[in-house]
């Protein structure tokens, strides 16, 4: 299984560029997406905290 | 369907949602085949051997950190010129996507170096400007940020951001200006790519995938800065309650 995935001698420096690649396009994916879920849930709030 | 109604701030936060979450889908998909490609298809290197492979995340990566820039200063040209809101919100939501990108190029091309050059880091023109470009993306998102008024803050930030487009073609040009570790450009020349094309379709498939992940989470930030403009407005309360 790992032979399958094997890319010679530097195998690591090429997983690890790519996995920091996923990581940070994940981290610049789902971070709008969370501060936008959380903002409007808080703006819900206010406006259901108005008299 | 006319430009004015698409920059109209509630019809694009309205109709966005759906287009958002179809390209992020569609993005998904095309950039696992893309890694698959990069990783397992494409041919090994006679010279660099499997390490080359590095390069299907890191050209790609560099090349949007530079067209982003672009995108972004055209952007706060025409919100300072004509007033267009929604082209001041995409513009200042581009520094943070021209970060990440920047900051990709950067730590894949270092992951890249030990194998090749045999060190990670070199103060060569090209490498040197590329962090530049990253402390500029990282100046503009500070200096907005620092402003109460957002508005303000973003017309400032333009200001930054416009002047910071020197820096783009010092980048492009540096490794023909100086003698640098880097290697010259290989596909972006005006001869023909000293790639085979074996290798440089993916490349290109690769760039069109990054191209398609700026779109998407552009879309997704551009809601993101409506969200905080609007919040007080009538039409966002009405949206928000339905």
């Amino acid at each position: 299984m790992i032979e399958i995935f094997g890319l010679g001698k530097h195998t690591i420096f090429i997983y690890t560029a790519y996995i920091f690649t996923i990581l940070i396009l994940l981290t610049g994916y789902f971070l709008p997406h969370h501060l936008l879920k959380k903002k409007i849930r808080k703006i819900k709030d206010d406006i259901n905290k108005k008299p | 369907m006319n430009i004015s109604k698409i920059a109209n701030l509630r019809f694009f936060f309205i109709n966005s949602r759906l287009l958002g979450f179809y390209l992020s889908f569609i993005t998904l998909i095309l950039f696992l085949f893309g890694i698959a490609w990069g990783l397992f298809i494409a041919p090994k290197d006679y010279l660099q051997g499997e390490s080359y492979r590095i390069m299907y995340v890191h050209v790609p990566a560099a090349w949007l950190s530079l067209q982003v820039y672009i995108f972004m200063t055209i952007a706060a040209i025409i919100s300072l010129i004509w007033k267009v809101k929604i082209m001041e919100i995409a513009s200042i939501e581009c520094a943070p996507i021209g970060a990440f990108f920047t900051l990709i190029a950067l730590i894949t091309g270092m992951i890249w170096g030990k194998p090749t050059w045999g060190t990670y880091w070199v103060w060569d023109a090209r490498l040197t400007s590329e962090l530049i470009l990253l402390f500029i993306y990282i100046g503009i998102l500070i200096l907005y940020s620092s402003f109460e008024d957002k508005r303000q803050g973003s017309k400032v930030a333009s200001i930054l951001a416009i002047v910071g487009l020197i820096n783009i073609p010092i980048i492009h040009y540096s490794v023909e200006w100086w003698n640098t570790l880097h290697q010259g450009p290989t596909v972006m020349k005006f001869d023909r790519p000293s790639v085979h094309s074996s290798m440089l379709i993916p490349l290109i498939y690769m760039f069109f995938v990054f191209n398609l992940y700026f779109i998407t989470v552009l879309i997704k930030r551009i809601r993101l800065g409506i969200c905080h403009r609007e919040k007080n407005s009538k039409w966002f309360e009405d949206y928000i309650n339905d």
